[in-house]
């Protein structure tokens, strides 16, 4: 099994992306202790960012998960007519969001984001309320222990009283 | 004090004298997991926030890279 997190982050950095980490990885950074298996980002959608991340995308040789044998191309003009898309990539999978559920708009997600030092580079992560947000919304059985770590990561966070 | 810990004797996570492995006494004494209303392992999480972010992820892909080759071996002998 293939997931490297830190070289795919170290990819988006390298390209220059202007992207946040959100979902698993970005619990994982806020102290969760369940795991996960893919690197989701949010990521802006202004048409240099959508060339930078499609340059990244084209390096990573990423491909449509569920679909990798379709050929696509994997350009900007592609990333404008969607939102959302899932790739497999030989450092693991990447999930790329252009918005987030909960309506959360880019520029507030970014706004909220704290800075943090992985490995070594320095990746804007989203903050607990934005992904207790996200989370909330999704409202997926699933999710219902991620979103309960999340809050009470917070609580701890907060600290007592 | 509540009436609820004013019955127990001992207080302080004791039952009859001896230790209510259960409380957060006794979790604080023998690092048993402290589990939250929801579900939760505070210990857990108490844990992972004295990491750095770096450590925390690292963490998570050796459990990740340990544990699916074991799930996809379990999954495969079912079949």
């Amino acid at each position: 099994v293939t997931f490297d997190p830190t070289s795919l982050l170290g990819r988006l950095v390298e390209g220059d992306v202007d992207f946040v980490v959100i979902g698993g990885l970005a619990a994982t950074i806020h102290g969760a202790a369940l795991p996960t298996v893919d690197l989701d980002v949010m990521y802006e959608r202004t048409p240099p960012n959508l060339e930078r991340l499609a340059g990244v995308l084209q390096r990573l040789s990423v491909r449509l998960r569920d679909a990798e044998e379709v050929n696509v191309e994997v350009d900007a003009r592609l990333l404008k007519a969607g939102d959302r898309f899932t790739f497999t990539s030989p450092l693991g999978a990447l999930d790329i969001f252009g918005s987030a559920e909960g309506a959360l708009s880019y520029a507030q997600v970014r706004r909220d984001a704290l800075r943090v030092r992985v490995g070594t580079y320095t990746v804007s992560v989203a903050s607990l309320n934005d992904l207790i947000a996200m989370k909330r919304a999704t409202g997926r059985p699933k999710d219902a222990a991620k979103l309960a770590e999340l809050i009470e990561l917070r609580k701890l966070a907060e600290g007592p009283g | 004090m509540n009436a609820e810990e004013s019955d127990s004797e001992g207080g302080r996570g004791e039952i009859g004298g001896e230790i209510d492995p259960t409380s957060p006494e006794a979790q604080r004494n023998y690092g048993t997991a402290e589990v939250s209303e929801s579900g939760i392992d505070l210990s857990l999480l108490r844990h992972n926030l004295r990491l750095t972010p770096t450590e925390r992820v690292e963490q998570m892909v050796a459990f990740v890279r340990a544990v699916l080759p074991l799930q996809g071996a379990a999954r495969r002998a079912k079949q």
